[in-house]
């Protein structure tokens, strides 16, 4: 598949977004980062992407809700929900609601990168899981 | 028009508090002996037998497994002749499992830690503390055990009650004050559709115990529900001879209005929520 | 007047109760909400714990020293909140937070399935199947984690005072039927329940800077807190911290004293792979749990090029910091082997139980191993494991065997295989029907003795002594070593029963 692995990055700290752009291109994808879940809700009407991270606890809306719109929207595209504030509630109803996978920060950007690997392997995009084992000096 | 069903772990205290209830609501107390005294004098010489033989049943499973419907139905008749008229509180092992999840009962299990059952047990029936353990220890085990069996379920499931007590801090006092502030709201209050319901169980109830204690019907594994003073039985298809038998018993039960046959249906009981 | 402590399940009327109760009482309202915010204020990621519920890997990777530190903050806002009394608790088991305080009232509340089921779905705007499923998977997640933190069965009824099933009850009612109970004489605070809730929350106070301390944060420490005096026992592995730990607990408002102890029973276990779910593991961990001991491990590895000791320590998971927005740094780092992961999750499996005293590994001689053994620590036993595995059986238990003598000659400790452990403290079958054949010989014997003293006492002194000298010291030569054979294996036999080692 020569198609590269899209991923969009919702979270409402910039810090995120800046920390996560860099760590997932090395694995070859395609990262989108937002702040808002207005502009990401827009920006998902355009572009399907494959994989959407998303923060959960937001101002303007959580993202609970952006699991649930994107699901409806595009029920293909594998959801990762990361948040500093985890709940066995919250897990399980993002679970319940089509999440792939939950995270809980702080976190390894290597974590995420495992995850993603699942979920490009789910897709069809195997060579993600290979790229995503780090270089150890 | 309190009804209170109290399941008593072994030395637990469980007759002190029927007694503190009996005395603050004036309620009545019954036991499962008053049961077994109600089944002997209304039942007949085979309802007689059926509630010997199971007392002995717990370990012989095949032998005594066919008794058991029957116990369970007289046993139930028997409690009901004394819930029906309400103001009762009930204290035994597991005798609220004689009961569908009746709303104007309120399903009570009291228990205590190990060390103080054994304490209750030493003075109770003057024995060693090695002994009181050993008793206390076996006497749960065979509640345990006589309830899986006659019920089908584990009287240790706090799902099975209302409120579960503990008297390891609580009084019975304490705790009858509880139940006592409990009874007082709506909740356990008789309702005309409350008293309509315990009615119709009753009829049904009574109606079942009359053809398990008849030999001619004994074996037939009849069911019973009932509406007002009309009947609807449950049943296995019948020839005309037994048919017969089961309506003229049927019939001849106080305040059996009406009969009707549904052969096919299995009959059903509600021992347990 | 009493801390009510309410544990329910989510979605199950249980707050509404606690919140009826709070306000029928006049007393003051928490909920875990409020001490999980508390918590991932001080920087500890609770969330972490939460998630590891649902995932449930194999052993919780770091979660053993998270567990503490979040403990540690929900007894100390507990406390902080409940000076007084007067307070209605709603959570998880929180009662278990404030053993030994008898001013406490448990009680849980059973939910009422049908109306779960449809508060699940309204709320959630989930379906009648999916609202099943989640409520089935969160109250799984919750009892894994009650027995994770606290060790226990949450349904347990025997862990309450008074169980309400709201099958029946409507939640008014049961809060009504409570307010009667609280204010009873037997839920008073005295002044020793108060004196414990206090011992409590200095304990948990100075628990919570020794793990935000990094001089002190991955210190293997036991905290006691009696009467105002604060005892903190280190592992001898670990002796260099001592010198930080008053320093790092400071001024804590009624604290009098301050004692560091080494924890003087201290049991080191050699083996070459270590497993938490291994039988060695169940059986070395029993008996320092009958010592009350801690469990060093050094992980050897007979033969292989020689290495200095490395000291391993179970690392604590990172704290949210704001700065990185939970993003830690993106470093390269070696996946462990299957064997380092065995060995950092027995270490974590130990510092769960409260029972670790650290971790080293070393490979190469014998000479190598004993050197790495600090003669300075008061070992109380040291175990010998799986070692040489590469070995066939044979050579493998003579080899281990020759260790054992080995180490027995330079460590002062007794010195036992795990084989010859389990035969010393497990009461088989053989060593019952041992006992049993050793106790009838010792009353036969004593009947024996009995029944012929008079000729016994005239084989030792009497005329057919004097005829015979030699025969008495032969006698005695004989039977005072047979005798006291018999005896030792009887009280050897009621001594394993008696779990005395």
């Amino acid at each position: 598949m020569d198609e590269r692995l899209s991923v969009l990055v919702l979270d409402d700290e910039p810090i995120v977004g800046r920390r996560l752009q860099p760590a997932l291109a090395k694995i070859g994808c395609d990262v989108e980062i937002f702040e808002a879940p207005g502009p990401a809700l827009e920006r998902l009407k355009e572009k399907a992407f494959h994989i959407v991270v998303t923060d959960i606890r937001m101002d303007d809306m959580d993202g609970i809700e952006v699991l649930e719109r994107v699901m409806e929207r595009n029920p293909e595209t594998r959801v990762i929900m990361i948040t500093g504030y985890a709940t066995v509630e919250m897990a399980r109803e993002a679970e319940a609601k089509g999440a792939f996978d939950f995270i809980a920060k702080p976190f390894k950007p290597q974590e995420l990168r495992d995850v993603i690997a699942k979920a490009a392997d789910s897709l069809g995009f195997h060579g993600v899981a290979h790229a995503a084992v780090p270089d150890v000096p | 028009m309190a009804v209170v069903l109290i399941s008593r772990g072994t030395m637990s205290g469980g007759r002190d508090l029927a007694a503190c209830l009996s005395e603050q609501l004036s309620l009545r107390p019954v036991s499962r002996e008053d049961l077994v005294a109600v089944v002997d004098a209304q039942g007949g010489e085979l309802a007689k037998k059926v509630v010997d033989g199971l007392n002995h049943a717990t370990r012989a499973y095949e032998q005594f497994s066919r008794l058991r419907r029957s116990y369970l139905i007289l046993m139930r008749s028997a409690l009901l002749e004394f819930v029906r008229e309400g103001n009762v509180v009930y204290h035994g092992h597991a005798g609220h499992l004689l009961l569908p999840n009746l709303s104007c009962c309120l399903r009570v299990r009291i228990t205590t830690t190990k060390a103080r059952r054994v304490e209750n047990a030493m003075k109770r029936l003057n024995l060693s503390k090695e002994e009181a353990s050993e008793a206390v220890l076996q006497e749960d085990e065979e509640r345990v055990r006589w309830a899986r069996f006659v019920y089908g379920c584990d009287i240790r499931d706090p799902h099975l009650y209302d409120a579960w007590f503990s008297l390891d801090r609580l009084t019975v006092p304490a705790i009858c004050n509880m139940i006592v502030g409990a009874l007082r709201e709506k909740e356990f209050q008789h309702t005309p559709q409350s008293m309509e319901a315990m009615a119709n169980l009753f009829l049904a109830t009574r109606v079942e115990a009359a053809l398990v204690s008849d030999p001619r019907t004994h074996e037939l594994e009849v069911g019973a529900r009932a509406r007002g003073g009309a009947v609807v039985l449950e049943g296995p298809y019948l020839e005309d001879a037994p048919l017969a038998e089961v309506m003229e018993i049927v019939s001849a039960v106080p305040g059996v209005t009406a009969v009707e046959y549904e052969p096919g249906c299995p009959s059903s009981m509600e021992f347990t929520t | 007047m009493p801390i009510i402590f309410i544990c329910s399940v989510p979605f199950s009327g249980g707050e509404r109760v606690a919140k009826s109760l709070a306000q029928k009482l006049g007393y003051g309202y928490m909920s875990r909400e409020d001490v999980v915010a508390r918590a991932n204020e001080a920087g500890i990621p609770v969330g972490k714990l939460e998630v590891a519920m649902v995932k449930r890997p194999s052993v919780q990777e770091r979660m053993a020293r998270l567990k503490d530190r979040y403990l540690a903050v929900a007894t100390a806002t507990i406390c902080e909140k409940a000076q007084d009394g007067n307070l209605v608790y709603y959570g998880r088991a929180g009662h278990r937070l404030l053993p030994g305080v008898s001013h406490v009232l448990r009680l849980h509340v059973l939910p009422e399935h049908g109306q779960r089921v449809e508060t699940v779905m309204t709320r959630l705007k989930l379906s009648r199947e999916k609202a099943e499923k989640f409520l089935r998977d969160i109250d799984g997640d919750i009892l894994a984690w009650v027995r994770f933190v606290h060790g226990i069965d949450m349904d347990d009824s025997r862990m309450y005072d008074f169980v309400a099933n709201l099958e029946n009850l409507n939640l008014e009612n049961a809060a009504t039927a409570l307010c009667g109970v609280a204010e009873l004489p037997d839920f008073r605070p005295t002044p020793a329940s108060q004196r414990a809730m206090q011992d409590r929350f200095l304990q948990a106070q100075a628990r919570i800077k020794l793990s935000l301390d990094d001089r002190t944060a991955d210190v293997d420490l036991t905290v006691r807190a009696n009467d105002g005096v604060l005892t903190i026992t280190y592992v001898p592995l670990q002796a260099r911290a001592a010198s930080l730990i008053s320093d790092a607990v400071g001024d804590l408002p009624g604290c009098r004293e301050i004692r560091c102890t080494m924890a003087s029973t201290n049991v080191l276990w050699i083996q070459e792979a270590f497993k938490p779910d291994s039988e060695t593991f169940r059986e070395v961990n029993e008996l320092a749990r009958r010592w009350g001991a801690a469990v060093e491990l050094l992980q050897y590895k007979p033969g292989d090029a020689p290495s200095d000791a490395v000291a391993v320590a179970v690392g604590r998971s990172a704290a949210m910091e704001a700065r990185t927005g939970g993003v830690e740094d993106d470093v390269p780092e070696a996946r462990p082997s299957s064997e380092e992961k065995s060995f950092q999750e027995t270490l974590e499996a130990l510092v769960h139980e409260g029972r670790s005293g650290g971790g080293q590994r070393v490979s190469g001689s014998r000479d190598r191993l004993s050197a790495v053994i600090s003669p300075s620590i008061p070992y109380s036993l040291v175990v010998l494991g799986d070692l040489f595995l590469d070995k066939p059986p044979a050579t493998r238990t003579r080899l281990v065997r020759e260790l054992s003598m080995f180490l027995g000659d330079h460590v002062k400790a007794p010195v036992l295989s795990t084989a010859d452990l389990a035969a010393k403290l497990h009461l088989g079958g053989r060593e019952v029907a041992r006992g049993a054949v050793a106790g009838v010989l010792v009353v036969l014997i004593y009947c024996g003795v009995f029944l012929w003293q008079d000729k016994l006492i005239d084989l030792l002194g009497g005329p057919a002594h004097k005829a015979a000298p030699w025969f008495a010291a032969v006698l005695v030569a004989l039977m005072a070593p047979v005798i006291a054979f018999l005896y030792g294996s009887v009280l050897a036999s009621m001594m394993k029963w008696l779990k005395m080692d």
